[in-house]
């Protein structure tokens, strides 16, 4: 049976921000645009993408100037992105395995 | 359908972004080491006990706690993410060593409490800032390590 990539995460953006989550407690707008280098408005387009799927959560603090927005992945996004990443792996390795024969 | 090719590149560009949490982070700031210095002495000298008067013991402790608290919020606003979970391979000896030098440290200071609070707490200040500066280099190399083979 072919692994099922996960087209939400699938975008090579979405999937470095699945990624980046996965590994932190929680990771603020600039950094995670920096890391993407994207802009801001396409930054809030992908993970408001993550947020409809039920992946990420977006908690904004304060108003105006002073105003933060942190992203943190759910439980539904780290099991998401696991099952993605092994997709991944299994399907490369179908290859290579295809490749040796 | 996607070539192998595409497909080896979204996994290492999830590798990538994975690493970031640990590998990108901002200078850490000079008076960090002997702040930490002394917010560990403070500590010693809570637990050998600075006197007779506990108040003081306590008042020390709510200011160590409060002065923690709003240490970690700011660092993770200044740093703009907080690594968890497993760090890159990059990183297991620089933390494992670590882990050894506060144990080996914790029981110098205790033992070392139990001949003078003064003492302990100067012990305590002395390992606290050169125990973190090591391990800040130490991090940062892995960090270089971990950047360079991620590309």
């Amino acid at each position: 049976m072919t692994p099922e990539l996960d087209p939400v995460i699938h975008p090579p953006k979405r999937l470095a921000a699945m990624a980046l989550l996965a590994h932190a407690a929680s990771a603020d707008f600039p950094f995670l645009r920096e890391q993407l280098g994207v802009s801001d408005s396409d930054l809030s387009k992908q993970m408001a993408e993550l947020n409809r799927a039920g992946y990420v959560d977006i908690l904004k603090q304060g108003r105006g100037r002073g105003a933060t927005t942190t992203y943190r992945i759910t439980r539904a996004g780290r099991r998401a992105y696991a099952a993605h990443r092994k997709a991944l792996e299994a399907i490369l390795s179908g290859l290579a395995d295809a490749d040796a024969h | 359908m996607e070539s192998e090719h595409d497909l080896h590149e979204s996994l290492r560009t999830a590798d990538r972004a994975a690493a970031a949490p640990w590998v990108d982070y901002p200078p850490t700031p000079w008076w960090y080491f002997p702040a930490a210095g002394c917010w560990f002495a403070a500590m010693a000298a809570v637990v050998g006990g600075l006197g007779d008067n506990h108040v003081v013991d306590v008042i020390v402790l709510v200011v160590a706690v409060a002065a923690y608290g709003a240490y970690l919020g700011w660092y993770r606003r200044y740093r703009g993410v907080m690594p968890h979970g497993k760090p890159p391979r990059e990183f297991w000896p620089a933390i494992g060593w670590y882990l050894v030098g506060a144990a080996a440290s914790l029981v110098a200071i205790w033992f070392t409490l139990r001949v003078s609070t003064v003492l302990g707490a100067v012990l305590a200040f002395v390992l606290a800032t050169g125990g973190l500066a090591i391990y800040e280099v130490a991090y940062a190399r892995a960090a270089r390590r971990a950047r360079s083979r991620l590309g």
